[in-house]
């Protein structure tokens, strides 16, 4: 069992280095920390959210609007995101799309909103942001910034942005693209009466943020919105206010928000070409369609069958009769998704998330053949099993999200530097995408991620390098200790035109150093097999789940 | 570098980030534990950001402010229980037991191996454990162990040997 040519300190100094090159934890603690400490809650522990942090790789300092820009996302998603089926919402939305401008003002803040001109602005606390739909195009001027910053708007925003369309077309329910990073995890509508005068309110649990709580009132004569409360469910004492106006006029530029005139533009915008071939992402994702998915990860016991119809989706957990490892080869993929149907057939499984379109719910009964018992997620949002953020994963569900490993949304990000090559010398006929930001290590390396996208299969990453370097280091995998590479192998085309993999092989290298500055580096790898079904039966009873089964039953 | 003593007081004082400093000392100590027993790194870090946030909320209850590692460490071996539990894996798994494995991060014998060292670093006392981690998960050196837990660097460097003679006596027993 042990290595006999090292000794036992060798040992532990390689099991060492193996802990320490993952992802640090102590960040994403100190958030919860510093929230604990802030509401001085006792209640509850951490939830765990990956999108952006990638296994063997040092977790990406991504600059974000952060608690900041929430607010004003929130306050639009309550404007423009409700579904159209609740009674009385298309009247609302087509009020709000008659206005040319929607004004929200707070203590701290006010908001634009230009529904036919596709414009989303805010000043928050001396910050200044505005988003363009029509040139999509994003400025930012932070508090001590020197410039401007303009970037591409990318999918989080321009859908942020563009919603009032979709509700327009009266679709029938929340899209997976609609909330952005800012999720609802649950949503009511209701009436009420105050001095003889009836409300309607929209009320509205986000997944995060201290003031998660939001109420939009409306205006049962106007159809407009009159107010947005946003408020703590854990100190009644915290709360927040916008109040709605409705002017002819509004902001043309950043500059009409406040920021002088002599500010310049730092202009990070990519090339058309390049921004071509990141639409096209977008776009063959987007081409999935409906499907059952079966996934299969060597040297793990269980697996996981994914389900999608319209906006609707559910991932099931089962365990294999045999070890995974013993499936057949790669060359034989008919005979692998024949063997995995055979081995599902001999499984129990368990549901372990059903998103019903409006919400996501967890299954927390963890025995296969239990009832389940439904909870409302708390991290996982209707648009996460689609979304192009992460590379491939969900929170308890590891290699699912086939769509963002394949098509990740790679629009330039602030915080991020990016590079293009659209003919690379080492990968002819392929597309290389790059970027780095700085990890969160004390030596300020940065984190690398490079794309390697096939235009002729849609424009589908088909190897990924991901590593970190100490700064001012020329980028190039081979030369870190700290590594991961991830290729797709065995592609086919849907009847949709959905370019995917039946393989993906997942090699991590990490440095085995030790005190005495031997090393040697250690690969694992690991090799995810996907079965696609896309004529598969989908009945809506998958993605319903029995009322007796929710926790206050 | 300040003692585990003196940060548990400045928290305590209200000094949130000193938890930081705190929390970064033993991540990887703690991740060592949660992966000996549940073999998964996605479980094993869930068990971690648990681990440090209970420790934070209840960090009035600890009654040795020197004590900070050991008393992680139980912290920690509880949250792996509940854990494992909720995955029903039973917790007594040896590493002999490989029918219960879903570690994702690779069938390699070299990660084999090292769920092999995990379970006897697990297997050592506390006070122990907490030097093994400290040295070699989270890479602390000598000197810096000895402020951390206050201790004289001799009796730190004596007791660290102890723990390596007890794994490396464990080992040569099973292996024969």
């Amino acid at each position: 069992m042990m290595n006999h040519n090292a000794s036992l300190e060798d040992w532990l100094e390689s099991l060492g280095a193996a802990l320490r090159a993952r992802p640090r934890l102590t960040g994403r603690v100190m958030d919860r920390v510093r929230e604990s400490a802030a509401d001085g809650s006792t209640a509850g522990l951490p939830t765990r959210t990956r999108h952006f942090t990638i296994r063997g790789h040092r977790r990406l300092v991504a600059a974000s609007g952060g608690a900041v820009a929430m607010i004003g996302v929130a306050m639009l998603i309550a404007i423009t995101l409700f579904p159209s089926q609740s009674a009385g919402w298309p009247e609302v939305t087509k009020a709000i799309q008659s206005q040319k401008w929607i004004r929200g003002t707070a203590t701290f803040g006010t908001m634009w909103l230009a529904p036919e001109r596709q414009i989303w602005a805010f000043s928050l606390n001396g910050s200044h942001y505005f988003n363009d739909g029509r040139t999509k195009a994003k400025y930012e001027y932070r508090v001590g910034d020197k410039a401007i910053t303009k970037l591409p708007l990318g999918e989080d925003n321009a859908q942020r942005i563009l919603p009032l369309d979709a509700l327009s077309q009266d679709t029938s329910a929340i899209g997976p693209w609609l909330f952005g990073t800012e999720k609802i995890i649950e949503q009511k509508r209701r009436e009420i009466t105050e001095a003889g005068k009836t409300w309607i309110e929209f009320q509205m649990v986000l997944w995060r943020g201290e003031m998660n709580h939001v109420t939009l009132r409306v205006d049962p004569a106007t159809r407009l919105p009159i107010y947005l409360l946003q408020t703590s469910p854990k100190d009644k004492t915290k709360s927040s206010m916008w109040e709605f106006d409705y002017p002819t006029d509004g902001p043309a530029d950043i500059y009409a928000l406040g920021v002088p005139k002599e500010v310049k533009i730092d202009d990070r915008m990519p090339p058309d070409n390049v921004q071509r071939v990141i639409d096209a992402m977008a776009a063959s994702r987007a081409r999935i369609g409906n499907f059952r998915l079966i996934v299969g990860q060597s040297a793990s016991y269980s697996s996981s069958v994914v389900y999608r119809k319209g906006n609707r989706w559910r991932i099931d957990s089962w365990r294999p009769q045999v070890a995974i490892d013993s499936m057949p080869e790669a060359s034989k993929e008919q005979d692998w998704g024949q063997w995995f149907e055979e081995q599902l057939q001999l499984s129990k499984s368990m549901p372990f998330y059903v998103c019903d379109g409006k919400s996501v719910w967890e299954n927390r009964s963890f025995q296969p053949g239990e009832e389940p018992r439904w909870k409302l997620s708390q991290h996982t949002a209707p648009q996460d099993l689609m979304s192009g953020e992460g590379l491939g994963s969900l929170p308890s569900g590891p290699n699912v999200k086939i769509a963002s490993l394949l098509f990740p949304d790679l629009s330039p990000k602030r915080g991020w530097g990016f590079e293009f090559d659209l003919e690379p010398a080492d990968a002819p006929g392929f597309v290389l995408l790059k970027r780095s930001a700085q990890t969160t290590r004390p030596d300020g390396a940065l984190g690398h991620e490079w794309f390697f996208v096939d235009p002729a299969k849609g424009y589908a990453v088909v190897r990924a390098e991901l590593f970190t370097l100490p700064p001012d280091t020329p980028s190039e995998p081979a030369a870190s200790q700290v590594r991961q590479t991830i290729s797709m192998e065995d592609f086919h085309e849907s009847p949709q035109g959905f370019w995917y993999p039946t393989v993906v092989h997942n090699t991590s290298h990490f440095a085995a150093n030790n005190s005495r500055g031997q090393g040697a580096i250690q690969p694992l790898k690991t090799m995810v097999r996907y079965h696609f079904d896309f004529d598969a039966d989908l009945p809506d009873s998958l993605f319903t789940i029995d009322d007796r089964q929710l926790p206050n039953k | 570098m300040a003692s585990d003593a003196q940060l548990v007081t400045r928290v305590r004082l209200g000094d949130v980030e000193a938890f930081g400093q705190l929390a970064e000392r033993y991540e990887r100590s703690l991740l060592a534990i949660a992966l000996a027993k549940l073999r998964n790194f996605h479980e094993a870090e869930d068990v971690v950001q648990a681990t440090l946030l209970l420790a934070f909320r209840r960090l009035e209850t600890l009654r040795d402010e020197g004590k900070f590692g050991p008393w992680l460490i139980q912290i920690a071996q509880c949250q792996v229980v509940e854990a494992a539990r909720a995955r029903q894996i039973p917790v007594s798994l040896s590493w002999e037991d490989s029918s219960h494995r879903t570690a994702d991060e690779g069938n390699c014998q070299a990660w084999i191996e090292n769920e092999y060292l995990l379970g006897l670093v697990a297997r050592l006392p506390d006070h122990e454990r907490v030097l093994v981690g400290l040295r070699y998960f989270d890479g602390h050196s000598m000197a810096e162990i000895a402020t951390i837990s206050t201790r004289p660097i001799g009796t730190v460097t004596k007791q660290l040997s102890r723990a390596i003679s007890r794994l490396r006596s464990w080992c040569s027993t099973e292996i024969s």
